[in-house]
């Protein structure tokens, strides 16, 4: 019997050169380093979903000091996924986080919020948009007119 | 030192007046990079992030400056906003400042202690530092913009699927049935999105086959990169070299031969939950075959899942296999495609197979493009064709057009052109210019070009059928199948509304095949077989197979396969046929490698057989290239083109290990394509391993290493890690901008294509190409490249390295090179059979080269096969031709006065055969004419033919395409190749007439040397059969070390003294003529059974083997090959009549012999060994071994007593009575 605990899975042996680690593609591992120990600390801590277009991806820490950067800091808490675009295990991908009025959590898209100082999610900004300075009057203006079009679109991340 | 003090120096000068302070200063800058840029921050030194930094602060200051001139207009204050109420809104600032905007900050460069460290720092002035952060911050915050674009898109894509909508749905009847066919049409999302569900769903053991091993691992990575490394390692692929495999992956892509080797060793499959199989629809061989072995399976194991996936193309078939498994049926996301039929005119259509195809009718849709679209319209056009010679002739017609208009730029796409050439389809037209693509079927399924608006369809392809009762491979010409016209029309609707043309009626639409046909009934069935006999599938005869291969293949394959010796007369697996099975290889390359493990010539022999199981990598186009050709001599050898083979392929590996070499620039310059090295030196990589695990060939011991070279490799291997890693970042190609210049004059030599791409990569910031790979192209809008292709467009880069269009593919991919893609055509013969590249070129490949082997290693063997001997080459051309006998050819008898473009060969069942321009033999057929010049010159009727030179080829493969032609051919002494490998070997009374195989007849000069020849001939055969018997019955039995290693060594002296006495055997002198038979001279061939059985009293003579009369042919079966005295002629004489006196050179015995007894006395007079070898005690203790063994008891008639005697005591005893 093959129990999880058991050992690899998929280590049976192939014939030839497929055996050799080293050829492998996804491994950063220099050889020597155990490749078992890295997984963990990027593992996804749950799905973050913005409340506003609904889309989803997982993250993998929340706060403001991201995993493995050390001079970075946040100016807000973040849901923050390791960015996925680069191998890269520095770099990480801020999702959204939650509007400082209505503490609705929000993705960073231009179509649900925007930071100014802090983070406020598109309906409060239209809701409180004399307290914002004319530069942001005016880009919510703009930003206005194709997110209307854009909202159909929003519809169909919801899917997912 | 000096240096550092200069930048002090200009440091002082330059930043110290604020009025001519200079960002663009290099010593600046480097300060700079200093402070912010360090080990711990985000953006390190020198790296690619660093430079795409410098590059978006120029496009910064220069927004800016444009903006500060902007502003000066503008009144200075902005309005103060009304105090806000709320708490979050107390704090805004009421001057707004873009640096609010972001929501980072950066520690870099702040605090007393770090600037301490970083001297440099108090020269900069204190704003400029301020700014310079600034910078940093909207750097990094624009890379968090475009990452989460990116993000979103990628979400947004996935959701816009067909496949989306269908999840849910197919996890249902997942759960309610134990098969579901999921059918959906290519880019409906099913490849990628199904595993992920799986996985989101929980399964975790599964298991997702693949036709193509490129898109194991593109998909593998896109799904991967979809989840968002939500599942990081658990996505992996498995493939022939290379393996991602962990013990966290929860679903792996393997090919199909893959997971039947797996089937192999286990055939229950435990280790998974849910297996999908993927593009049943394509008919692969490997694929109808799993779909057979699945199904008897599952009863087996009720537990396991099995997901199909096919396009919408026959899938009543896949359920119907399957107990009527549910259908999951996704509509395609095809855009609507406009149908035009526009049948070829008689006058324009060809009237026979060699007439050129008329250009007229293509020409035609594109001036109707051109008249119909405005050129700003954007939309490629892509023309399928069905073969190299239509694609150069479409190519040749349309140039002058393109030239002329200048709104067309015309690419060819096959697979035999190179890589770069290959990889210009991907590249993007200049505005107001399409592109069109003159294509194979390699552009129906298997490359995906985005950007097609146009279709072209000629409705042909060229397809590759085997002849089971010739053994040959034709590539002919038909219609397509209604399936693959669709397939082709939908390429048209991808990005947009489309238009395909077809160059036939609608009726004849009507008239086409539903389908193409599967390849299992269009191969040879050879490997096939032999894997069902290895996992005891039975009687293929009987395999329920989804539909039956034709029964003639099959019989065809079980005859091979016996008469390869890897099934017995019952059809069970012989211990040959059992390793055969085992190795992944085509069944001759697997003799071959066994054969040459026997005689210490392993090296050489891996090399030959990994070469001859890839694609030729000598560039085809290269042929006519007098610079090639001359650069190539070197490399060629007149004793066949698997040497011509080795000889490059050591030579690269020479090059290679030296470091000042470019070892790119040398296979340019040779018309090598330089990645079928890579593949050969993985595969004789993968051989080796192989022989190993089977006991043929002992393990290298690792060469005891002193702890200096031991750490200079590790460092060395670390420098290589790091630079692949760095590759892996930016992996992928950029998409260039076709040049039109470029393009009219035909194809630009390839250091033009590099220092354009050169000179494009330089502004590709500014062109703002789509860029694959983690490249930040500073474009607005959040990023719209992705940074991994699509898994279609990405499958279009990779090369499918296995190609499909073979005869039996064997288990993991491994065929004959002649057999895939050296084709003349240059065609692909299987819908799906792509042969563009996996990864990009060199440097990097050169990285993953010298990680994966070890130089020393290799080079030792390339070096040590360069000074290979005359003997070893001798010996290493008859481990070829036993291993590709049967398949010989023969010199036409004429060829002597014939052009060297004339020269025509036969095969057993195949007559006018000619040599594949890329062989050594047709541009030196000379080489091949020893037999005929020498009894020219001899001034004999050159109807004798009588020479001692004559020379057989032995080929790896006979292709039919326009011309039979042979493929990879080496040569070999004629009559003693026969002698020593054919299957049936007859002769006439006095020997000097030998007919090999039915076909082939030899007239030697003396019958004397005749019977000489023969003799030794049968006991070299003899003992090679030994030898070899020993040598599969070590690996077959467990051993102990010192015991093995005992025998093994006895087992090399073995080896070596049959070597030399081989070699003896093929240098032997003997004059003969050699002739082709008539089907008339064929036909009455034997005397056939004789009802007198003439002098039964020989049987005794022949030791071991009772000679027998033989039923069919007439005279005496002496061996299983030989049959004596059979051959019917002019001249029937009795054997009795033909007894001479001989005496024996062995035993001095003297008496008068017929050719037959003196052969058998010949053959048991061993007592004195042909040559009294010093030291080979073990030899003679053998042969006294041996004839003791010969004894048998004698009843002499004359004496009327028993005797114990050897044949050759029978002989003396017999004597006496005289
Ligand atoms: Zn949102
Ligand atoms: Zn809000």
């Amino acid at each position: 019997m093959r129990g999880q605990d058991q050992g690899p899975l998929w280590t049976e042996s192939l014939p030839g050169p497929a055996r050799a680690q080293e050829g492998t593609w996804q491994s950063r591992s220099e050889p020597g380093e155990d490749m078992m120990t890295s997984p963990s600390e990027q593992e996804p801590k749950g799905m973050f979903e913005c409340q506003l277009c609904g889309l989803t991806a997982p993250y993998s820490y929340v706060g403001q000091k991201p995993p493995n950067t050390h001079t970075v800091v946040l100016l807000e808490e973040c849901h923050v996924l390791k960015d996925p675009f680069t191998l890269d295990k520095d770099k990480f991908l801020i999702l959204g986080s939650p509007c400082s009025l209505c503490n609705k959590l929000v993705c960073v898209g231009q179509e649900c919020s925007l930071y100014y100082s802090k983070r406020f999610c598109l309906p409060c900004v239209h809701e409180n948009l004399s307290a914002f300075p004319q530069e942001i009057q005016q880009e919510v203006e703009k930003r206005r007119a194709p997110s209307k079009a854009a909202s159909k679109k929003s519809d169909s991340r919801t899917l997912l | 030192m000096s240096s550092s003090k200069r930048t002090e120096g200009k440091g002082y000068r330059e930043p110290k007046s604020s009025r001519q302070w200079d960002w663009g200063c290099p010593e600046t800058r480097s300060q700079l990079e200093e402070i912010f840029f360090g080990d711990q921050d985000v953006i390190r030194r020198g790296s690619e992030d660093c430079r795409k930094f410098w590059a978006f602060f120029e496009r910064l200051q220069t927004f800016q400056r444009s903006k500060a001139g902007l502003e000066a207009k503008r009144p200075t204050e902005a309005q103060a906003p009304p105090r806000p109420r709320g708490t979050a809104l107390a704090d805004l600032p009421a001057t707004y400042d873009p640096r609010y905007r972001i929501n980072l900050a950066l520690l870099s460069g702040k605090g007393e202690p770090v600037s301490e460290l970083r001297g440099s720092r108090s020269q900069l002035p204190h704003d400029r530092l301020a700014e310079f952060r600034r910078a940093v911050l909207h750097y990094l915050d624009f890379g968090q913009k475009q990452a989460f674009g990116k993000l979103a898109k990628l979400q947004r894509e996935r959701a816009a699927l067909p496949m989306a909508r269908y999840g849910r749905h197919l996890l249902q009847a997942l759960q309610e049935h134990q098969v579901v066919v999921v059918a959906g049409d290519t880019g409906c999302g099913k490849s990628t999105q199904v595993p992920q569900y799986l996985l989101a769903a929980g399964f975790s053991h599964v298991a997702c086959t693949q036709p193509r091993r490129i898109a194991c691992i593109s998909l593998a990575k896109r799904v991967s990169f979809e989840s968002l490394s939500q599942y990081g390692s658990q996505v992996g692929y498995q493939i022939r070299f290379e393996s991602t495999r962990s013990p966290a992956t929860k679903i792996v892509f393997l090919t199909e031969g893959l997971l039947l080797r797996q089937i192999q060793r286990e055939p229950g499959l435990p280790q998974y939950q849910v297996l999908i199989v993927d593009e049943v629809h394509e008919r692969h061989l490997h694929s109808d075959f799993l779909l057979g072995v699945l199904r008897r399976l599952l009863p087996a194991r009720p537990d396991l899942k099995l997901i199909l996936m096919s396009a919408t193309i026959n899938i009543s078939l896949f359920s119907s296999y399957f107990g009527h498994a549910p259908v999951v049926q996704v509509p395609g996301r095809l855009f609507p495609i406009t149908v035009i039929y526009q049948p070829v005119p008689k006058e324009e259509a060809p009237t026979s197979k060699s007439e050129k195809l008329d250009p007229r009718p293509f020409l035609r849709v594109l001036q109707a493009i051109d008249h119909k679209y405005p050129p700003e319209e954007r939309g490629d056009l892509l023309v399928f064709l069905s073969g190299m010679a239509e694609i150069s002739a479409v190519l040749e017609a349309f140039q002058p057009y393109a030239a002329h208009t200048k709104r067309w730029v015309v690419l060819p796409l096959h697979s035999a052109l190179s890589i770069t050439d290959q990889d210009k389809v991907f590249d993007v037209a200049p505005p107001g210019v399409r592109k069109c693509i003159l294509s194979t079927n390699i552009a129906e399924t298997s490359v995906t070009i985005d950007g097609v608006r146009f279709v072209l369809d000629s409705g042909k392809v060229k397809e590759m059928s085997f002849d089971p009762k010739a053994k040959l491979q034709r590539l002919q010409e038909f219609w397509i199948s209604r399936a693959s016209a669709e397939q082709r029309k939908g390429r048209a609707g991808r990005t947009g509304p489309g238009v395909c043309y077809r160059l036939y009626a609608e009726s004849d639409y009507d008239d086409f095949a539903p389908y193409p046909v599967p390849e299992i009934q269009r191969v040879a069935l050879d490997a096939l077989v032999l894997q069902m006999k290895s996992m005891g599938l039975g009687d293929p005869r009987n395999f329920p197979f989804i539909e039956p291969p034709p029964a003639a293949s099959l019989e065809t394959a079980i005859v091979y396969l016996r008469d390869q010796g890897a099934l017995d007369a019952s059809e069970n697996l012989t211990p040959i046929g059992t390793l055969l099975s085992e190795l992944p290889v085509d069944v001759v390359i697997g003799k071959i490698l066994i054969l040459g493990c026997l005689f210490d010539l392993v090296e050489p022999v891996l090399t030959m057989a990994a070469a001859l199981s890839v694609q030729s990598p000598f560039v085809r186009s290269a042929q006519s290239n007098l610079d090639c050709g001359t650069a190539r001599k070197p490399l060629e050898s007149d004793h066949g083109d698997p040497f011509t083979l080795l000889n490059a392929f050591n030579a690269w590996v020479q090059v290679k290990s030296d470091r000042s070499a470019n070892s790119r620039k040398w296979c340019r310059r040779r018309g090598l394509e330089e990645h079928r090295m890579y593949e050969i030196a993985n595969l004789r990589r993968q051989f080796k391993g192989l022989l190993q695990d089977h006991g043929l060939l002992a393990e290298a011991r690792p060469a005891p290493a002193d702890s200096y070279s031991r750490q200079q490799q590790h460092r060395q291997r670390r420098e290589l890690y790091q630079l692949k890693r760095e590759h892996e970042e930016s992996e992928g190609r950029k998409r260039k901008v076709l040049r039109l210049e470029a393009l009219e004059g035909g194809s630009s030599s390839d250091e033009d294509a590099e220092a354009s791409r050169a000179r494009e990569g330089a502004h590709a910031v500014d062109i703002q190409v789509g860029h694959l790979a983690g490249m930040w192209a500073l474009s607005p809008d959040g990023g719209s490249s992705s940074p991994l292709p699509s898994p279609c467009s990405l499958g279009a880069l990779g090369r499918q390295a296995m190609p499909t269009g073979v005869p039996a593919g064997s288990p993991a991919g491994v065929h004959l090179q002649t057999l895939s893609l050296t084709d003349p055509e240059g065609v692909t013969w299987q819908p799906g059979a792509a042969s563009l590249r996996t990864f990009p070129p060199s440097p990097f490949q050169d990285v993953k080269f010298k990680l994966r082997h070890d130089m020393g290693q290799l080079q030792a063997a390339a070096s040590s096969a360069q000074d290979l001997s005359r003997d070893q080459l001798a010996l290493l051309k008859l481990v070829l031709g036993r291993g590709l006998y049967p398949q010989l050819a023969t010199p036409d008898q004429f060829n002597g006065c014939r052009k060297d473009s004339d020269q025509f060969f036969h095969t057993q069942s195949k007559q006018g055969a000619v040599l594949h321009p890329t062989s050594v033999f047709a541009s030196n057929p000379d080489l091949l004419q020893g037999g005929q010049t020498e009894a020219r010159e001899k001034g004999r009727d050159s109807k004798d033919g009588l020479s001692s030179r004559h020379q057989l080829l032995a080929f790896v493969s006979l292709l039919e395409t326009n011309k039979p032609y042979l493929v990879s051919c080496v040569r070999l002494p004629a009559l003693q190749a026969v002698l020593l490998f054919s299957r049936s070997l007859d002769t006439n009374g006095d020997c000097s007439r030998l007919v090999a195989d039915g076909w082939l007849e030899f007239r030697l000069e003396s019958s004397e040397r005749a019977t000489q020849l023969l003799s030794t001939a049968l006991r070299l055969r003899a003992r090679w059969e030994e030898a070899l018997d020993r040598q599969l019955a070590r690996q077959a039995q467990p051993r102990s070390e010192e015991r093995a290693a005992m025998a093994l060594k006895a087992e090399r002296k073995v080896a070596a003294a049959l070597g030399r006495d081989l070699l003896d055997f093929m240098r032997s002198k003997v004059s003969y003529s050699t002739h082709r038979l008539t089907a008339l001279e064929a036909q009455n061939l034997y005397v056939g059974p004789q009802t007198v059985p003439a002098a039964p009293q020989l049987s005794a003579v022949f030791g071991e083997t009772a000679m027998s009369p033989h039923d069919t042919k007439g005279g005496y079966a002496v061996t299983s090959f030989l049959t004596y005295n059979c051959l019917m002629s002019d001249t029937d004489l009795y054997s009795d009549c033909l007894r001479t006196f001989w005496s024996c050179p062995h035993c001095s015995l003297y008496m008068p012999f017929t050719p037959m007894e003196r052969m058998c006395h010949e053959n048991t007079c061993q007592a004195a060994p042909d040559q009294a070898a010093p030291g080979a005690s073990d030899e003679e203790a053998e042969s006294s071994r041996q004839a003791s063994a010969l004894q048998r008891t004698y009843h002499c008639e004359l004496c009327q007593k028993d005797l114990l005697l050897t044949p050759t005591e029978i002989l003396r005893h017999r004597k006496q009575h005289l």
